[in-house]
Formats: C-alpha cells, sequence, structure tokens
C-alpha cells in the first residue's frame, strides 16, 4: 500500500512574456502576453511507507513544485496528489501534523531568539505534549549534538547548527513523512556528512518515508536505494539506484598505490588512466574485466593500497541525460 | 491556554525587536504634531472650528498619537509583500495552525509595545501642550476601541490578499494609506471636513478605526452615537471576514511560492 500516491499530476505556470526593449515595455502597457510554463508534466509515481526516495534532476526540472504540491502549497493544475491518505491542498490538520517540509537555508527559526523558543511554539503549534516534547528535543539534539546551542540567539549560529536546528524545529512533532528540499545545501563536507546519518537513522529509527531532494550526488548515493529522475517537468527514471549505475557506467574506477613506479603505458593495456601520479594511478576499467584485472594487477605489480569504487552519480547522471536526448 | 502559549512566545520575538516598535511609534509622532503646529496657528485668535476648540484639537491629535500606535495594524506588507509576494507563506501553510491567527499573535505584541511608547509620550507631551479634561474611559469606549483593532488588522490582511493576483501591490497600500489618512480622521477630525466627505467617512470602515474612537475617548460621543459606531464596526468586521475569507480561498489556489 502507498502512502504517497501521484498520479498524472501537471502544475503549469503564467508568466508574461515581455518582449526586449523600450518598444517591448510601451506595448506592454496595452497588451500583455502570457505564456504557460509546464512546470510538472503529467508525472506519476507512488512511495511506500518507509521508502527514502531520492528526487534528483537539473535546476527547473520541476523537483520542488512536486515537493511544493506533495506538502499543500501550491495547488495542482490537474491531476491527483495523495499522501497519507489526504488530499495535500486540503491542508487538513491531522494531515499538516503527519508532514514536514525542510527547504535547505530557508530559515524558519526566529531570528533574534534563541532556537529553542521556536521549538517551544511549534510545540504549541503542533499541540505536542509536554514529556513527549522533552524527550523529542533530548533525542535530537543528542543525535545532532546541537545541545550547547539551544540557547544561543540563532542569528549568531553557524550555517551549519542552524540547518541541524530547522531540523530539530521540523521534526518536534514526529513527522511520518518528511520532504526534504535540498537539506544540505551550502554546508561543509563534514557537516554533509553528519546531516546524512542524521536523514538516515531517523529513517531506520522512526520508519519515517523521505522524499529527498538534492544537487550533491553524494546524498543520494548514501542515502537512497530508490531515485526517481525528473528533467523538464517529466519523470525520465524510476527505479533503484544500483541498475542506474550499473547501465549507464561501463566502468568502474580503480585506485592503485604502488611502491615501485609503472609505467604509464603499461597501465594502458588495463583501461583508460584517468589520473597518474608517482606511485599512485586511477584507471578506469571495463565493469565486466574488473575481476580478472583486478587480480592480474595484484599478481604482477608490487601493491601498496587498492581500491575499486563505483563511479560518481554525478557521472551516470550526465551520460543518463545525455543519452535520453 | 494554548493561544496564550503562542501569544507570550510572540511576545517575546517583540521585545527582542523592541527598536522597530520604538521607530514606528517615532514616525506616528511626526504627522500629529505637524497638525497641532499647524492648526494652532490656521485657528488664529478665534480658537475655534465647528464647536471644536484650540484644546480639542491638541487632544484630538495627541490621543491620534495613543490610538494609532495601539490600534492602526501594519500587517499589510507583511502578508502582502513578504509572504504571498516573497514566499514566506510556505513556512505558515505547512503548519496545522490558521495563518490569520498566527499574523494577528505577531501583531498584538507590537500592537501594545508601540502603545507603551505612544503613552509614555502622550504623557509628557500633554505637559507641554495644554488638551482637555479625558473622562474616564467606559465599557462602550474599551469595545469600541477592540472593535477598531480587530477592524483595522481584518482590513489590512484582506487588502493585502489582493498580491496573490496583483504583483505591485505597494502601490494599492499606498493609496489606502491616504484615502485612511482623510477618511479615518488622521489628517483632520472627520467633523472638520466638507459634509459630503463626512458621509462618505461615516459610510466608510476607516473613520471606525481612528475617528470614532478618538472621539469616544474625549467624551465626544452620546451613547447612542456609541451603539452605532458599535453596530457599524460589527458590520464591517462581518464583511472583512467574508473578503478575507473568499480571497484566501480563491488566493491559495494562485500561489506559486515563488521566492522559497
Amino acid at each position: 500500500m502507498s502512502l504517497i500516491s501521484v498520479k498524472n499530476l501537471t502544475k503549469s505556470f503564467s508568466s508574461y512574456k515581455k518582449q526586449p526593449g523600450l518598444s517591448g515595455s510601451i506595448k506592454s502597457l496595452f497588451k500583455r502576453e502570457y505564456q504557460k510554463t509546464l512546470a510538472v508534466n503529467d508525472i506519476s509515481f507512488e512511495i511506500k511507507k518507509g521508502e527514502l526516495v531520492g528526487f534528483i534532476g537539473p535546476n527547473g526540472a520541476g523537483k520542488t513544485t512536486t515537493l511544493k504540491c506533495l506538502s499543500g502549497l501550491i495547488y495542482p493544475t490537474s491531476g491527483s496528489v495523495h499522501v497519507a491518505d489526504f488530499k495535500p491542498f486540503d491542508r487538513k490538520n491531522e494531515f499538516l501534523k503527519k508532514i514536514s517540509l525542510v527547504m535547505g537555508q530557508k530559515n524558519q527559526l526566529w531570528w533574534d531568539l534563541p532556537p529553542m523558543e521556536s521549538f517551544l511554539l511549534n510545540k504549541e503549534i503542533y499541540e505536542v505534549e509536554d514529556t513527549k516534547f522533552k524527550k523529542i528535543i533530548d533525542e535530537l539534539t543528542e543525535l545532532l549534538d546541537i545541545k550547547d546551542v539551544l540557547n544561543i540567539q540563532v542569528r549568531k549560529l553557524s550555517l551549519g547548527q542552524r540547518m541541524k536546528c530547522e531540523l530539530v524545529g521540523q521534526l518536534i512533532h514526529s513527522p511520518e513523512i518528511l520532504f526534504l528540499d535540498e537539506p544540505t545545501i551550502g554546508l561543509d563536507v563534514v557537516m554533509q556528512e553528519n546531516l546524512r546519518e542524521f536523514i538516515k537513522e531517523y529513517n531506520t529509527k522512526f520508519e519515517a518515508t523521505i522524499l529527498l531532494t538534492s544537487h550533491y550526488m553524494e546524498d543520494v548515493k548514501k542515502l537512497c536505494k530508490r531515485v526517481i529522475i525528473i528533467d523538464h517537468g517529466k519523470i525520465m527514471y524510476d527505479g533503484e539506484l544500483a541498475p542506474l549505475v550499473r547501465k549507464y557506467s561501463k566502468n568502474k574506477i580503480l585506485t592503485i598505490t604502488v611502491n615501485k613506479e609503472i609505467p604509464k603505458d603499461e597501465l594502458s593495456k588495463y583501461g583508460t588512466v584517468k589520473e597518474y601520479s608517482a606511485g599512485r594511478a586511477v584507471i578506469a576499467i571495463s565493469r565486466e574485466d574488473t575481476n580478472h584485472v583486478t587480480a592480474k594487477i595484484l599478481d604482477t605489480y608490487d601493491i601498496d593500497e587498492f581500491t575499486v569504487e563505483e563511479p560518481s552519480i554525478e557521472d551516470v547522471v550526465r551520460k543518463f541525460f545525455s543519452s535520453s536526448y | 491556554m494554548r493561544f496564550v502559549h503562542i501569544l507570550l512566545l510572540h511576545f517575546e520575538d517583540a521585545l527582542q525587536e523592541r527598536m522597530r516598535a520604538l521607530i514606528w511609534f517615532l514616525m506616528s509622532l511626526v504627522n500629529p504634531l505637524l497638525l497641532i503646529l499647524f492648526w494652532n496657528g490656521a485657528l488664529g485668535k478665534s480658537g475655534m472650528m465647528n464647536g471644536w476648540t484650540r484644546t480639542d484639537i491638541n487632544t484630538y491629535y495627541l490621543l491620534l498619537i495613543v490610538t494609532s500606535s495601539i490600534l492602526i495594524s501594519h500587517v499589510e506588507d507583511k502578508i502582502g509583500t513578504m509572504d504571498i509576494r516573497g514566499g514566506g507563506l510556505v513556512r505558515y501553510l505547512t503548519r496545522p495552525f490558521s495563518y490569520f491567527w498566527l499574523c494577528f499573535f505577531e501583531e498584538i505584541p507590537y500592537r501594545l509595545l508601540q502603545g507603551i511608547f505612544a503613552v509614555i509620550g502622550f504623557i509628557i507631551l500633554t505637559s507641554l501642550i495644554p488638551i482637555t479634561h479625558i473622562p474616564p474611559v467606559t465599557i462602550w469606549t474599551l469595545l469600541i476601541l477592540i472593535g477598531a483593532l480587530l477592524l483595522s488588522f481584518l482590513m489590512q490582511a484582506s487588502v493585502a490578499l489582493i498580491a496573490f493576483w496583483i504583483v505591485e501591490v505597494g502601490g494599492i497600500f499606498d493609496t489606502l494609506e491616504v484615502v485612511r489618512l482623510v477618511l479615518g480622521g488622521t489628517i483632520l477630525p472627520i467633523i472638520l471636513l466638507p459634509n459630503w466627505i463626512i458621509n462618505i467617512a461615516y459610510l466608510s470602515p476607516f473613520a471606525y478605526t481612528a475617528y470614532f474612537p478618538i472621539t469616544s475617548i474625549q467624551g465626544k460621543l452620546s451613547s447612542e452615537t456609541q451603539l452605532w459606531v458599535l453596530c457599524m464596526q460589527g458590520i464591517w468586521i462581518i464583511l472583512f471576514i467574508c473578503l478575507y475569507k473568499i480571497l484566501w480561498f480563491f488566493g491559495l489556489k494562485k500561489f506559486s511560492g515563488v521566492g522559497q
């Protein structure tokens, strides 16, 4: 049984098209030409309870618009959307208490007060009982390691601390469904990793259903088994990440550190040498030949360190898009 | 208790931004003080116009400082420009609580804080400018003041919802403000305006947010007039509630959350 069901969802926006120059401005005084932009074009998908799904695509692909439709912020032009048996746009209180929309770098906390005051406001708004509130705050602040900043003015917190506080603020009512729009944007690598771990743990611990959009492919790679790729408002792919990687990346990445230098020409026999420096080489090897090649390299040379990795998701998605057009 | 807690939390925020309330109060001083100067000069030696003495006018404008600080809402810019056009509405719509009431709870602390500054200013200014005796505030006057606060808030909130359809709402807000200044009795006590404008002003909602509350405090209204003022406030409040609900219902479908 699906918790989120989207059928033939379309959302269009109408915008005024101005001709260039002063004459265009004068013409627009009398007659304006409007054009319709399809932000989301007839998309359908379903998400089961407890799934953590990555929603990826380039800028303007329709990711955020879809999240806004799912959280009841904007009214769909056509199609049907059901989230936990509710029509999101009805914005029933029971529905709003089940969901949370977290938008990266969008401040929902009171700027001049410590985050605790905003948490208390959300506690009242979501009607969370005192004992439950205390338990959740203890749990979340422990998980995110922000116990020390709860009583410091939000404006004085670092971006990472603010983002963590934003997350806590959005999770006080223990939402079953999380819509995360670029939650790690602007954060440093360590903080991104911390947040990823937290999202993963929240998903597992509370069996929460999470739909995540991100430009950072690491987010998707580390968190999501399933991805939905969207472009120009259309769903281009909906399925597991692993087959996508297999299909659109014929190679694996072999990195070796050697004790005795190996000539580049010799390494080229095994695949495409992507990086080469004294003592270290990165080679793209054919996926089918991985076992054979790695065994041969290990037998032939004096290898110090050795790793075989999947290519970056950015590469996979790039190849996916270039093959789609 | 939930509403009280939410209101108190908003008070904390308003107290943090106390300078904002102080600046708005200082701005509200300029206009009435200039008008006191103007009328004191214009009335000349006779010192009387349409039954209003110089001290009546002084009292009116000094009370205007207090009432406009407490009763006149400035929520239109927040709702229209910041929330609807700027996309700030997103953070309210995902919460299980009425947007209208959250805005109201955000506004009330600023009204009270600004009101405190205004009362202090009033006490200081009345020691410098002669005024008439102000009778004790009756229950009817108190009801008129509450009605004025609700009406002002509802009117501004309803007009602000036009931002769902119109991009440049600033011009509409400015025009409305000019109309409010004239028909609400901010430029001049309405009774001193030409008859045809008085008739329009009495039919408009503006007079019930400033002129009548002030004249009620001054003790210039009979019981019958006070009752009539309360009825008119009630009618306008009901009309604006309906208007707000209709505009909200249709406007939300236009909301695109741009900026967020």
